[in-house]
């Protein structure tokens, strides 16, 4: 008897209807996937609730939408990575106890946010090596450079143009650590998975009949499978906390015309230096300026490629959800030959990095067979800035999106604050 | 007076000798009336510091003698005017070491005659050289323990860089986007000449050869083997560097001596990083110098006895480093104009060294290059042996000479101004290009014509006139049959893509205006530029423009410092990451 009833199939409890509810948040990701099942229960899962955008009252009236839609539970949060236009909301007074509130069961992250990463070194070192400790140790103090360079711009970005400054101070504001939400989301939660490419996700019992997968991100030891191309290299990571902690002592306590390199050392007024030191003085303050630059484009970087990927199977339908995974995140999961015949597959695409450069990949574009398909064409959904725009989202991108695919994007939303898509009915 | 006295930090920091005392040793660089910085006719020491906006007052050396010969630790870690003293120091000893191997003065690449150095540009685990703002720029940062590590006060890092200043002064060209030889061959160079110049310093090898105070006139045998000596201190390249930025190594940024060769190396798509690759030349050219030095000691080691005199030992390692460092400056001068490849320095390295040797001698150093080089698969670029037998070349791996059927026309020219006119050159390369096998459709022109005297160890004077001349030919990528039969676009090029081809060759006239050798880069070799508009092509090693072969799209004077930091922490993404995009 128990043989049979062991081998006897179990029709699976299936979700009756999918539906995504996209919200504008500005330049940002705030995404509900609601799953509706036969007996009227509702299973929700929240990825990401951030913005750049100052404009609290503005998210506040989102996130107001967005617990209604909840009804008061949430099973299961997904921050996708620590970047503020994906968890600022966690953090915002108001707005964070709101979320905290739908008590979600449990809290997704990256693996690159477990609060105990040095412990967990030893418990799951393969995930943890003594490199990945040393890479998150780096993004800490890389992350607390750009907030001193928000708040000390003049130190740091003398030589600069205000342009130039403007650029640097915003992309710098993106990485600064958002410790509020950081926080929160570590509290809320009754169960938290951090979670690597191949990982359970946490959500297998959360919502029956929807496979899950992560595909992102790779731990360092994944990576290293993949060493030619990338940059996730243990010795890299050091160099770039070498290269960020270099510039943060140099100029936390700098004053000008003051050593702390040499205290004791004789200097000179540059202004009454000849005009030959002062040619090399200018030259070396614009390559100064440039190692900075690149510093905060590096970290904004880093931070992307730490998202989570996950892939939703409902029946035939793939829902890909890859936060702002750019390529080194991709190169790992795109290895695999079978999910890449899984990615072929994928119905709803939730645009990379709202539009931006590397987000969408050649190599990860290319898998989508429903792109242009008469019937059952991929549906992208590109959470982005209002109005157009020369890097973000790419112009060209966004046109390959409208040709290819069925493209809801917020770009040129007015005064609408959420659009719901139903998937499966 | 001739020669001045300045005291030097001989290794890093981190190297110290058996009191615990940081290694030091004094080094003799040509007298020159020293200005403040100090600012001489070929370095200028400016002390800035970008990070913290600090201009330190200028070290004025005067004609004092060395300030800091028994300057204490603490006053050589702390005292910037130490730190300038060094940076200048080792350059002009490094220059004068140049100049002396070559016959002649050195320019620099950018035009004028003083190079500026920055002993503590910024705060950042780098140092690179700028042509843009003529400048050697050192970097400082915290180390794991948080002590700063100055990279000014690295002999090998300091070294490392100008090698690069320098090698950009002789060959210009080599900072063309080219294959990955060319850029491996920029940096293995710069770190050949870093390890083998120490062995200059007696009191230093000595130092560092004996490990016990004990020792004090003698070493034990066994420290001579040369696994032993391939894991010294002297041949690893920046201890402190690559101790304190680069958790991941165990004693220094690199010790190519040490890898491990592979004849598919080349190959391997790891050895396109041009560090990385450029590793393969140290190693190779490195072990030479490891086997030629254990020659000599095995010619004289007494059986039986365990320790053995250490002067001796280190004379041999002297004369041993001296001579390939010679050979590897001179061969510059034999290198082709563009696109070097190491089978081309390789024979390089042998051409020069026969025109002063007709015989390898005793220890044997042609032969033992081109084994050490072989073990990497790196065949001579000429010179094989059916060349050999056919009395093309006299020894394997050598350049050939000019045919004898195609006799070269010198009435045109005077062989006086052959060494000091550039127009005269271009005419005789014009009025011979028949015989020459240059292709005539492609912009050339002349870049540099050097006259220079060379001396034998044996104290026979050779003297030669090294001219190049360079060859570009812009078109599209539609057009490339055009030039040559095989030439092809590479896969997936688009026909209206715009590409540039280089080509050019040295010239060597021997004493009496002849020419001896023609060591050329034909602009129309289908499979040489096929080759390298692949690799462009496939690393989306382009201009601002979209253009392939005109240059790598770094900022100007960013180049070198780009290098590094793609190595350290790619700071940006490589190209062909670019290109995966929508």
């Amino acid at each position: 008897m128990t043989s049979n009833k062991r081998n006897k199939p179990v029709r699976q409890k299936m979700p009756e209807q999918v539906r995504i509810a996209m919200y504008d948040v500005g330049f940002g990701d705030c995404f509900l996937l609601s799953f509706s099942y036969a007996d009227g229960e509702a299973r929700r899962v929240l990825i990401d609730c951030g913005s750049t955008s100052e404009n609290k009252k503005h998210m506040s009236q989102v996130v107001n939408i967005l617990v209604d839609d909840c009804e008061g539970h949430i099973e299961a949060i997904v921050a996708t990575h620590r970047h503020r236009d994906h968890i600022s909301a966690f953090g915002l007074k108001g707005l964070g106890e709101k979320l905290e509130k739908l008590n979600p069961e449990i809290v997704i992250q990256p693996w690159t946010e477990h609060p105990d990463a040095e412990e967990a070194a030893i418990e799951a070192p393969s995930v943890f090596t003594a490199g990945a400790v040393r890479h998150l140790r780096s993004l800490d103090a890389a992350q607390e450079f750009a907030e001193h360079l928000i708040n000390r711009p003049n130190n740091i970005l003398s030589a600069a143009g205000p342009r130039t400054r403007s650029r640097v101070v915003r992309l710098a504001s993106l990485s600064i650590p958002n410790k509020k939400a950081i926080e929160r989301l570590t509290r809320m939660g009754k169960k938290h998975a951090y979670v690597h490419s191949g990982s359970q996700s946490g959500l297998e019992r959360l919502l029956p009949g929807v496979q899950v997968s992560v595909l992102g991100p790779p731990t360092l030891t994944q990576t290293q499978s993949i060493r030619k191309q990338t940059q996730w290299d243990e010795d890299e990571f050091w160099k770039l906390f070498a290269r960020v902690a270099a510039i943060s002592a140099s100029n936390i306590a700098t004053a000008r015309g003051r050593s702390d390199l040499f205290p004791k050392a004789r200097t000179d007024t540059i202004a009454k230096s000849p005009s030959y030191v002062k040619w090399l003085i200018k030259r070396l303050d614009r390559a100064q300026l440039h190692n900075v630059q690149r510093i905060v484009r590096a970290l904004d970087r880093a931070l992307n490629n730490t998202s989570v990927i996950l892939l939703f199977k409902i029946g035939d339908k793939m829902l890909l959800f890859p936060g702002d995974a750019q390529l080194e995140n991709w190169q790992y999961a795109l290895k695999d030959r079978k999910l890449k015949r899984r990615l072929s597959k994928v119905l709803l695409y939730k645009v990379g990095h709202h539009g931006s450069t590397n987000a969408t990949p050649k190599s990860l574009w290319n898998l989508f067979a429903r792109r242009s398909a008469n019937d059952g064409r991929l549906i992208s959904l590109l959470s982005t800035k209002r109005g157009h725009h020369s890097e973000v989202p790419r112009t060209s991108l966004v046109k390959a999106l409208e040709s290819e695919t069925v493209l809801h994007s917020t770009q040129g939303w007015r005064r609408k604050l959420r659009e719901e898509y139903t998937i499966l009915e | 007076m001739t020669t001045r006295r300045m005291t030097i930090i001989a290794q890093d920091p981190s190297i110290k000798n058996s009191d615990g005392e940081i290694l030091r040793t004094r080094v003799n660089i040509p007298y020159e009336e020293l200005g403040p910085g100090p600012r001489g006719y070929r370095v200028h020491v400016v002390d800035y510091d970008s990070s913290q906006r600090v201009l330190y007052h200028p070290f004025d050396p005067g004609d004092d003698a060395d300030p800091f010969e028994n300057a204490s630790d603490s006053r050589l870690l702390e005292d910037p005017a130490f730190h300038a003293q060094n940076v200048y120091a080792i350059i002009m000893r490094l220059l004068s070491r140049f100049e002396g191997a070559l016959g002649r003065r050195i320019p620099w690449g950018f035009g004028v005659q003083q190079i500026h150095v920055a002993p503590h540009a910024f705060a950042d685990a780098n140092a690179y050289y700028s042509e843009d703002a003529q400048g050697l720029f050192f970097g400082y940062f915290p180390g794991v323990n948080g002590e700063i590590v100055l990279t000014c006060l690295s002999h090998d890092v300091v070294v490392h860089e100008a090698t690069h200043a320098l090698l950009d002064g002789l060959r210009e060209t080599y900072t063309v986007p080219s294959h990955p030889d060319q850029a491996g061959f920029h940096e293995g160079f710069a770190d050949v000449i870093a390890l083998l110049s120490v062995f200059g310093l007696s009191d230093v090898v000595r130092a560092l050869l004996l490990k016990r105070e004990s020792e004090a006139n003698y070493i034990p045998k066994d420290d001579l083997r040369a696994r032993v000596l391939r894991t010294n201190v002297l041949l690893g390249l920046a201890e402190q560097f690559g101790n304190e930025a680069s958790r991941h190594r165990a004693d220094c940024l690199r010790r190519a001596v040490s890898r491990r060769p592979r004849k598919d190396a080349l190959r391997d798509l790891v050895f396109e990083e041009c560090h990385i690759r450029g590793e393969i030349l140290s190693a190779a050219v490195l072990n030479s110098f490891i086997e030629v030095w254990t020659r000599r000691l095995e010619s004289w080691l007494p059986t039986g006895d365990e320790v053995v005199p250490i002067d001796r030992v280190v004379e041999d390692a002297y004369d041993a480093a001296s001579h390939l460092l010679t050979m590897c400056i001179r061969a510059l001068d034999y290198c082709p104009v563009v696109d070097i490849t190491f089978g081309d320095f390789l024979s390089a390295l042998l051409t020069v060294d026969l025109e002063l040797l007709v015989d390898d001698g005793k220890y044997k150093y042609r032969q033992i290059l081109r084994n050490q080089f072989e073990l990497w698969g790196i065949n001579p670029a000429s010179g094989a042996e059916d060349q050999v037998r056919a009395g093309e070349v006299p020894e394997l791996g050598i350049w050939e000479r000019p045919s004898s059927d195609t006799p070269l026309n010198y009435e045109c020219v005077h062989r006086e101004s052959l060494e000091k006119d550039m127009n005269e050159v271009f005419r005789f390369l014009w009025e011979n290009r028949k015989q020459l096998g240059i292709f005539d459709n492609a912009y050339t022109w002349i870049i540099s014509l050097r006259p220079c005297v060379r001396v034998a160890p044996d104290g026979f004077v050779l003297k030669e006139t090294v001219c190049e001349y360079r060859q570009t030919l812009d078109l599209l990528a539609s057009q490339l049959r055009s030039v040559s039969d095989g030439m092809k676009k590479p896969e997936g090029m688009p026909d209206d893509t715009h590409v540039r081809l280089n080509g050019g060759g040295v010239l060597i006239f021997d004493d009496f205006g002849h020419l001896k050798y023609h060591i050329r880069s034909r602009i129309d070799n289908a499979k040489r530029q096929n080759s390298r508009l692949e690799y462009l092509w496939r690393n989306g090693i382009r201009d601002r423009n979209g253009r392939y072969g005109f240059s790598d799209g770094s900022p100007k004077g960013r180049r070198f410092a780009l290098m590094h930091m793609r190595r350290d922490g790619r700071t940006e993404l490589p190209a062909e990451w670019e290109d995966d995009q929508q």
